[in-house]
């Protein structure tokens, strides 16, 4: 019963920064409006069972990969770019279809009799390393693992890259350091 | 043994053919072409040879008949006759039933066409060099010849009706090459391809008929001379192709067959390219459109006379037309001006003749007719070029004249052809026509006799003309060419004095009223005795042989006297340079005109409406069909935008769109 | 478990209209690449309810799945500012109407 109430809360929460972000005027609100999305929805993998991920969402994705979004914008300061109307004829046609897309999905799922199943164990650490890095048994999950590890080197390395002044500039030989 | 020498008859013209091409190409860039004696040693020594084995051939054929006929006569023997040389060669094509094999066989109706083809053939290839001496060209010319005479010998020689055809489309080949040899001036070629295309048409009808005539015999029987002629004298096949479905196959292949010896010796309705054939140089008009090519047809006859006498209505439609075309060629020849053009239409009347006698069931009368005619119409043609040579290439004789005393040798050939063709008693003509007019009376009735009769009055008439205006008249001649009249070379002459004194003598191979001489008919009764015999049903009337003579020399008498009377000092109407008049133009070019209408205006208003209507219709279909395609292009391109937005969201739109297709059962 | 699937699907297939909806339709590219990320953070959710209905070795899927989404995520969004950052010091622009130079 309480666990219904506070996912209405959690879910009202998402829905109303998903919207925030939708009709935000400067990208910095609609940053933060997604920084409550996401941390309403770590509530709600907390309701159903999966605190490991909970946690990770708030860790990764609030912390790290929005902190760095926010870094962006402000970096480039764009308050110039205010001038750009919010929604103009194209966006408000785009718009339908993506609304329509939801409303069909949802409708679709809202006649399928899924039952969650009372047996379902819990997402703790222990059960989610149980399952990646498994004892016995042959599993993809550590390759997988160390791949995941190696793209996000490499997209370091990429972004570096990409975001440097001038490319000339990591080859000039003596006067810049 | 002698089968085996068969081959060499064909090959040795076309080894003359081979080497004369050679030269003639070698001599391409020399001023004056080849050296005139080496090509004239190959182009008179090969048929010469070709004729030399003929004539042996003949004459041991002859004395192993004469042993056979002593035999039966002697012992009692019931040999059959017909002897001949057989040579098969080799299978030339085998396809599902059809099994047809080429080789030649050498019996005696081959070895008269043969006789006179290769004889004939050397006398004017031997003529021909003094004629084209001047020409530029004259090794092609010789090679030409050589061609045709090979050809020519393989349609004789062939032992089955499928390698006649081959030569008999070779002939056709050459009488184009040589009509149209004078290429420079385009009315030649125009006169050669009207010449093929006519002869095309008969060819048709020559495959169409053979086709028919394999379905009556069947896959069983060999396509061959021999087979074929085995087959239509059993009796019991004979009762089955009598009435029936059978009959009407019959009939239909053979009147085929008969459109194909109309279009290759001119007879309505496929005459009209003979008289245009005559803008070849006079020799090949000699050679090819008198002696040789067109009498192929009735040779085919001859050939095919027990396939043609199992067909009653075809034998009266061939009589018919035959007598058709020798009245109306008769006349359309008194109203030309033009002394070749005269000796075509003459060659067409008398070949109406001959397949007359055919119709009527003489067949060997036919082919007499046929070997008479080569004698007397070449030495004509053969005359008439001397003429032409001599006033410098002037052809139309109102400007003739006088020429009796200038070209003695001319005269004297062309009087000798003169004498023969209209009747006049003793020469070839005589003989053969009053044979077919004989015939005639006894199987074909009166309309028929008294249209030949009619026809040798007018044949009279138009041939005492032509001498009249060119030998005996006052000259007309123009004065500049009057200076350089001459007799032609020894080249020229002694083809003309051979021949003359054929014209004069050949006939007596078969003089029925002179008891013995009927070794022409003898030699034939083998080949074409059974197909007589089939038909001599119904004798109508017996006449007197004397009686029927005596009508022919009256007839030719007649035809003599009015010309004499019309023309004697040449100022009837014939001082005049004027074309003919409209009447005589209608006559003469008749069947030009039928065939116009029926062949040639459809083709083009067909062709017209096919370039003008059809063809736009088609690339317009093409170009709509391109349009559609660039059309859905368009539709698929228009999609893409360049903005981002847009595309995006035309992207989620037709995601939504997949999405509603695929949930369409679970929203109803 | 309380709260019903059928209700976490529904709340997972708005967020990602949301997300879609600001994607296609804003023109601030900084709104495109969050509107990205929300529509990544719909599916994780959706793909946690839906292991709810497994049982053992399924169910244990579904916690690992949006382990590598939010990885992959940091990954995108790291190269995707980066490009940001060179777009910008090209076109002096953050408006995705200005980067709309493809072939019509």
């Amino acid at each position: 019963m309480i666990a219904q109430v506070y996912f209405a809360l959690f879910a009202l929460v998402a829905v109303l920064c998903g919207s925030a972000l939708v009709f935000a005027r400067h990208p910095l609100n609609g940053a933060m409006a997604l920084i409550g999305t996401m941390v309403s929805l770590a509530g709600i993998y907390a309701l159903i069972q999966s605190p490991f991920l909970a946690t990770l969402q708030i860790l990764v994705y609030a912390g790290a990969i929005m902190m760095l979004v926010v870094f962006v914008i402000m970096v480039l300061n764009c308050a110039k770019d205010s001038s750009t109307p919010r929604l103009d004829l194209i966006g408000a046609a785009a718009i339908l279809p993506a609304a329509a897309f939801g409303l069909l999905v949802a409708g679709v799922v809202g006649r399928a009799p899924i039952l969650a199943s009372p047996e379902t164990p819990r997402g703790t650490v222990e059960a989610i390393a149980a399952t990646l890095f498994p004892s016995q048994g042959n599993s993809a999950y550590p390759i997988l693992f160390l791949a995941v590890g190696l793209l996000l080197l490499t997209a370091i390395v990429g972004a570096v890259l990409l975001a440097k002044r001038r490319l000339e500039s990591l080859k000039t030989p003596e006067g810049e350091h | 043994m002698q089968s085996s020498l068969l081959w060499l008859l064909p090959v040795l013209p076309l080894v003359g053919f081979l080497l004369n091409g050679i030269l003639s190409l070698a001599g391409a860039r020399s001023p004056h072409g080849p050296s005139k004696g080496l090509v004239g040693f190959f182009a008179v020594l090969f048929p010469a040879a070709s004729f030399i084995l003929s004539l042996w051939l003949f004459l041991r054929l002859g004395h192993e008949v004469a042993s056979v006929r002593a035999l039966n006569a002697n012992l009692g023997f019931n040999l059959s006759e017909a002897l001949s040389y057989k040579q098969p060669l080799w299978n030339w094509f085998a396809a599902g039933d059809i099994n047809v094999g080429f080789g030649f066989v050498f019996d005696s109706l081959t070895g008269i066409m043969l006789l006179f083809v290769t004889g004939i053939g050397t006398l004017i290839h031997l003529y021909s060099l003094g004629y084209m001496a001047h020409d530029r060209g004259h090794a092609r010319f010789m090679s030409y010849m050589s061609l045709f005479l090979a050809n020519m010998i393989v349609l004789v020689l062939g032992n089955g009706p499928l390698v006649t055809f081959l030569g008999w489309e070779g002939v056709g080949l050459c009488s184009y090459l040589l009509i149209g040899f004078w290429h420079e001036d385009d009315s030649n070629n125009v006169a050669a391809v009207k010449a093929f295309m006519v002869n095309r048409v008969g060819d048709l009808g020559f495959l169409l008929g053979l086709f028919f005539l394999w379905q009556i015999i069947g896959p069983a029987t060999p396509f061959t001379y021999e087979a074929i002629s085995a087959w239509f004298r059993d009796p019991a096949h004979l009762a089955s192709v009598g009435q029936g479905a059978l009959a009407t196959l019959l009939t239909a292949s053979t009147l085929l067959l008969f459109l194909g010896c109309t279009g290759k010796s001119a007879q309505i309705p496929l005459l009209t390219w003979l008289p245009d054939a005559m803008a070849g140089p006079t020799p090949v008009s000699a050679l090819i459109h008198a002696a040789t090519m067109v009498t192929s047809g009735v040779f085919l006859l001859a050939r095919m006379s027990d396939v043609f006498a199992a067909s009653p209505i075809t034998m009266g439609v061939i009589a018919f037309i035959g007598a058709a075309t020798a009245l109306w060629a008769a006349v359309a020849g008194f109203l030309q001006n033009d002394i070749k053009k005269i000796l075509a239409y003459s060659t067409i009347s008398q070949l109406g003749f001959m397949f007359l006698a055919a119709g009527v069931g003489a067949f060997d009368a036919g082919i007499f007719h046929v070997f008479t005619h080569a004698f007397f119409k070449a030495v004509l043609f053969l005359g008439a070029g001397s003429v032409i040579h001599a006033l410098g290439g002037e052809q139309d004789i109102r400007r003739m004249g006088g020429l009796a005393r200038k070209l003695p040798i001319t005269f004297l050939a062309m009087f000798a052809g003169w004498y023969a063709i209209t009747g006049l008693p003793g020469g070839a003509g005589f003989w053969s026509k009053d044979l077919i007019l004989e015939k005639v009376w006894v199987h074909g009735g009166p309309i028929l006799y008294w249209t030949a009769l009619a026809t040798a009055v007018i044949t009279g008439i138009y041939m005492t003309r032509l001498m009249i205006l060119v030998f005996w008249s006052p000259s007309r001649i123009d004065h500049e060419v009057e200076h350089h009249v001459h007799e032609s070379p020894w080249t020229m002459g002694l083809p003309l004095v051979v021949l003359g004194l054929g014209s004069l003598f050949a006939g007596f191979a078969w003089a029925p009223m002179i008891p013995g001489l009927d070794w022409f008919g003898r030699n034939l009764a083998p080949i074409v005795g059974a197909a007589q015999a089939s038909l001599a049903g119904a004798e109508e009337a017996h006449a007197s042989l004397a009686l029927l003579a005596s009508l022919g020399i009256g007839a030719a008498l007649c035809g003599i006297g009015i010309s004499f009377a019309l023309f004697r000092s040449g100022v009837y109407k014939e001082n005049s340079s004027d074309p003919m008049s409209l009447p005589a133009r209608i006559w003469t070019f008749f069947f030009d005109y039928i065939h116009a209408g029926l062949g040639i205006w459809p083709v083009r208003i067909a062709s017209w409406i096919l370039d003008k209507i059809v063809n736009p219709l088609l690339l317009g279909l093409v170009r709509l069909v391109a349009y559609l395609v660039e059309f859905v292009g368009w539709l698929f391109r228009s999609l893409q935008r360049s903005r981002l937005r847009v595309n995006l969201g035309v992207s989620v739109a037709g995601a939504v769109l997949v999405l509603l297709y695929l949930m369409k059962d679970i929203l109803k | 478990m309380e709260i019903s699937i059928v209700h976490l699907q529904i709340l997972a297939a708005i967020l990602f209209a949301l997300g879609m909806a600001a994607a296609v339709g804003r023109r601030n590219i900084f709104f495109v690449l969050m509107g990205v990320e929300l529509m990544l953070n719909a599916v994780n959710l959706s793909f946690l309810s839906w292991s709810r209905t497994f049982v053992g070795r399924g169910a244990m899927e579904g916690q690992v799945a949006p382990l590598f989404t939010i990885a992959i995520a940091a990954t995108e969004a790291c190269i995707g500012l980066a490009m940001v950052l060179m777009i910008f010091r090209n076109r002096e622009s953050l408006d995705s109407d200005d980067f709309s130079r493809m072939k019509e």
